[in-house]
């Protein structure tokens, strides 16, 4: 399914929520990342229909989403609150949640059964959800958002409260509902777990859309801050000496020590070309070679911070 | 590992429209309400049964006794007619507006609380199904108490007569006590879940019903000198509708339509309440 926002404004009195975002999101996982206020709450409302866009539009393969609840038949939402019906088991809030999408009785039980199966919340299910802890709570709201096999999901902050295991099963599913066509919207701050899921992402900042795409595409275009190359191989000297030539090598660091020296260049495309000719040319043996700075971390450090 | 294409995956699915969604919210809930307030709910249909089983007890004796009967004092002389159906159902009036208290006052209130309407809203649900929903869970346990008894009290009467002639005369009574019963649910069902909506917690929201319903009936009563006052009083309006509708005597000086018109207003007002209040979010300015 397709997302497309068009000059999508959403104002709160005088204060802005999110400001003339245009975007397009389409199957596949997307990333939604902004630091605390940036909007991604207020973002993730209006794509659920929650809200009503102070200005612009966005639609869900063509449709209108607010005042169009037909359309949140394909959508599953995982929302970030976690105190509501305390008196039901996570089997009964999974499969009263079914039954608001129309499924009979007994095929809601047979869903809501698979969808707890997969959250791996079988053990709980007939618990109240008043007992249980934040991480069985995230996985019984994750359970009630895929439990439909809906087409589009929302999820926000997914992994929160969850174990180390927990947070690994879901990162799997969340990437398979990707790979499936599904489009997979996730809003977290956690970056390293975003990026374990996805390489897009939607970047938001004071409501402001900061960028969008593919997480290295984007590191490629922040040309205020060079990208970081380190590299570790036998001849530093010569390396060191032959990369200083070149002109878009804006710096270069030494660890005689460890073999490794770490350059700063400001086009990473002709510098990866040169690489490789220079190694081949002065017989050095490159052992590894990597980007500290080409990471959804670094992307999120140079645009936001 | 499979190979996916790099193009777009359409998805060729038919969204329908769920025409029942009210139905599932209602009945999960009218479920869910037996499931807290169990024993309180069992008092008080024990406790508004009673009425009932004495008007039944009452009718029998009339019907198959008649004026021979000197059993139960007072029972010569009753007559089963349009006054005694409208009283029961006035009598029953108290055990309504407890029952709605029990069922209706948390409703909304419990769930705007835990932020949950974000979560129902982001479901194919319409306010109209969210709103429909929870009526219908206060008119169903409204419904036990007062029409259907009524209603079972007329059957009992057409059983138990030897002729058809009770059911010709007084056909009727089935819709006037349809039509009151409608009335008197709507109105203070509607009330209390406006309430349930605007206050912050079940309490909150069950006091601020029942002072609304106390205070103008007391003030009313203070001056009573001015018979239009009465018309403030949504148990005197409903008193004097019911009157109307089963056309008996009124027991107020008020015109009838003033009273329909309170009723009205009072409807209408629960409406714009629940309108301005139920909001999938929470927006804090």
């Amino acid at each position: 399914m397709k997302i497309l926002a068009k000059n999508l404004s959403k104002w709160y009195g005088p204060i802005v929520g999110v400001n003339n975002l245009e975007f397009t999101i389409t199957s596949g996982v997307t990333g939604f990342l902004g630091p605390n206020g940036a909007g991604k709450t207020t973002l993730l409302r209006l794509l659920t229909g929650q809200l009503k866009p102070s200005k612009g539009s966005l639609f869900i393969n063509g449709q209108k989403i607010w005042n169009n609840h037909v359309i949140l038949e394909e959508v599953g939402y995982c929302t970030e609150l976690d105190n509501f019906w305390d008196y039901l088991t996570g089997f009964e809030f999974v499969s009263a949640m079914l039954r608001l999408h129309g499924f009979p009785l007994s095929e809601a039980k047979k869903k809501a059964r698979e969808a707890v199966e997969t959250m791996n919340m079988q053990e709980f299910q007939n618990k109240r959800i008043g007992s249980y802890s934040k991480g069985m709570r995230q996985r019984i709201k994750m359970a009630q958002a895929i439990a439909h096999d809906p087409q589009l999901l929302f999820l926000d902050e997914p992994l929160n409260g969850m174990d180390p295991l927990g947070r690994r099963s879901t990162i799997d599913l969340i990437k398979q509902f990707g790979e499936q066509g599904k489009t997979v919207i996730v809003s977290s701050h956690v970056l390293h777990e975003v990026e374990e899921m996805t390489d897009t992402i939607l970047l938001i900042n004071h409501g402001r859309l900061l960028a969008e795409g593919n997480i290295y595409e984007i590191r490629e275009l922040i040309d205020t801050h060079p990208l970081q190359v380190t590299i570790i191989c036998d001849k530093v000297n010569i390396l060191t000496s032959q990369l200083l030539e070149f002109e878009d090598v804006k710096s270069v660091q030494l660890n005689r020590e460890e073999n490794q020296i770490t350059i700063e260049t400001i086009s990473p495309e002709k510098f990866h070309q040169r690489l490789p000719q220079l190694a081949l040319e002065n017989n050095i043996k490159i052992q590894s070679l990597w980007s500290p700075d080409e990471n959804l971390e670094a992307v999120f450090d140079y645009l936001v911070r | 590992m499979p190979i996916y294409k790099e193009t777009y995956h359409n998805w060729y699915g038919r969204l329908k429209e769920n025409p029942l969604t009210w139905w599932v919210i209602g009945k999960t809930g009218i479920g869910l309400v037996i499931g807290k307030s169990k024993a309180l709910l069992i008092l008080l249909f024990i406790a508004s049964s009673i009425p009932f089983f004495v008007r039944a007890v009452q009718i029998y004796l009339v019907t198959k006794v008649g004026d021979t009967s000197t059993i139960i004092q007072g029972v010569k002389g009753l007559t089963i007619d349009t006054e005694f159906f409208a009283g029961f159902l006035q009598g029953q009036m108290f055990f309504l507006i407890l029952i709605i208290i029990l069922t209706g006052a948390g409703l909304i209130a419990q769930e705007r609380r835990y932020k949950a309407l974000s979560v129902y809203f982001s479901k194919p649900v319409s306010f109209w199904d969210y709103v429909g929903g929870k009526f219908i869970i206060v008119a169903f346990y409204a419904f036990l108490v007062t029409l259907l008894p009524g209603l079972l009290l007329f059957i009992i009467k057409v059983l138990l007569s030897t002729d058809l002639t009770f059911l010709k005369t007084y056909y009727w009574i089935p819709f006037a006590m349809l039509a009151y019963g409608v009335i008197s649910i709507v109105t203070l069902g509607g009330l209390m879940l406006a309430l349930s909506s605007a206050a912050k917690g079940t309490g909150s929201a069950a006091v601020v019903f029942i002072v609304i319903l106390m205070f103008p009936d007391i003030l009313s009563k203070i001056l009573s000198r001015i018979p239009e006052v009465g018309i403030f009083s949504i148990q005197s309006s409903l008193k004097q509708t019911g009157a109307f509708l089963f056309g008996i005597p009124k027991p107020y000086e008020f015109v009838v339509y003033g009273a329909i018109f309170m009723l009205m207003g009072v409807i209408g007002l629960s409406f714009v309440i629940l309108q301005a209040k139920i909001k999938p979010t929470e927006v804090i300015k």
